[in-house]
């Protein structure tokens, strides 16, 4: 691929996948200016290894693989969480904003309280399924596994997370 | 506090949602919302930025040591070295042109804007540097035909062949592959 080819295929990925980027980076970052320029560092990292990125059906889990990262190396991991936990709580505030049944709130606050506590990659997997609604087969290749290992992750992952919201609703864990 | 028929039930009479369904959606950001985003002129300078920048085995090459790329630039000749300044001031102007041609063809896309759901039917072509190319096909079908926004069925991006972008107006969200094409993901998924 000559440069010329390799500007247009970019700026072709760009226009396609700026914005389900900067959603994941919006749905996981308290300030919009850092949001945008994780997205900027991600695009920058594929504009470099344009020759070694998969071809345009792998490329959207590659760039979730790349944006994870450069979130990841933003901050260090407690501050990760705090930010988190800030971001979350303005999530919390906002669903309540729209959301008219006060237990929808009372679960939404309690689910959005779980996914903090839960480990990082269940976290992260739950999260790839939820809001950037990928499938089994793109989260697995984003992790480089196979579909049944990611399926069985994701399952475990949330029955986790049922497992901690029924502790923090007070009902019985029916997993046990 | 469990019903077969209807889920979880807390004590006092409510369903317990399941939580990875209603995680689904809190979806705190709706890629709708973020459509305009990838023209804005932040999105389009970051774009411009990257592009700028020197693919990484140029800076690779930058980095060898200086011994080595320190050679004698100009001949000793009187006469080679008048050949050269000659030369100097038409490489020049050759070089400006092809860089205004390859400035034409390379910082662009091509979109064709199709006035229905076929390849079949007639399409303005525009080329897009940063925008979002079913907003620029908004504007330009628009344009030509009048009406409002909501009287046209919802513009598809989908991949052509050659590489460019075709935006067809369909109310089926599943036109790109009914017309044999990839549709772009500018798109929020569905579920």
């Amino acid at each position: 691929m000559n440069r010329d080819e390799a500007e247009l295929r970019f700026r072709r990925l760009y226009l396609e996948h700026y914005g389900a980027l900067l959603a994941y980076a919006l749905r996981r970052l308290p300030d919009a200016a850092e949001a945008h320029d994780a997205v900027a560092d991600t695009f920058l990292v594929l504009w470099r290894r344009l020759e070694v990125a998969p071809g345009d059906d792998g490329i959207a889990p590659w760039l979730y693989g790349v944006i994870r990262r450069v979130l990841a190396n933003q901050h260090r991991a407690s501050k990760r969480r705090a930010r988190l936990a800030e971001r979350f709580a303005g999530i919390a505030a906002e669903f309540s904003e729209t959301e008219e049944s006060s237990e929808r709130r009372f679960h939404a606050r309690m689910v959005l309280q779980a996914l903090q506590e839960l480990n990082e990659r269940d976290r992260e997997i739950l999260l790839l399924a939820a809001w950037e609604r990928l499938s089994t087969a793109e989260i697995a290749e984003m992790y480089d596994c196979s579909e049944n290992a990611a399926a069985l992750r994701l399952h475990r992952a949330r029955k986790r997370l049922t497992a901690l919201v029924r502790k923090k609703t007070g009902q019985p864990d029916k997993s046990k | 506090v469990s019903d077969p028929n209807c889920g979880d039930v807390l004590g006092h009479g409510v369903k317990s949602p399941d939580p990875f369904d209603l995680l689904s959606e809190i979806n705190p950001v709706d890629l709708e919302d973020l459509a305009g985003l990838v023209s804005s002129a932040a999105a389009h300078d970051a774009l411009e930025r990257i592009v700028g920048e020197r693919p990484d085995r140029d800076s690779d090459r930058s980095r060898r040591p200086r011994r080595l790329r320190q050679r004698p630039v100009l001949p000793r000749s009187p006469m080679q070295r008048a050949l050269i300044f000659a030369a100097i001031p038409i490489a020049g102007l050759g070089f400006a042109f092809a860089a205004s041609q390859y400035q034409t063809r390379s910082s662009s896309i091509t979109v064709s804007c199709y006035s229905g759901a076929s390849l079949k039917t007639p399409a303005i072509t525009v080329h897009v540097r940063a925008g979002s190319p079913i907003s620029v096909c908004g504007r330009e079908l628009r344009a030509v035909e009048g009406g409002s926004p909501t009287s046209r069925p919802r513009l598809h991006a989908c991949l052509l062949p050659d590489n460019s972008v075709g935006v067809v107006p369909s109310p089926d969200f599943r036109i790109c592959q009914e017309l044999g094409l990839r549709p772009l993901r500018t798109e929020p998924r569905r579920g």
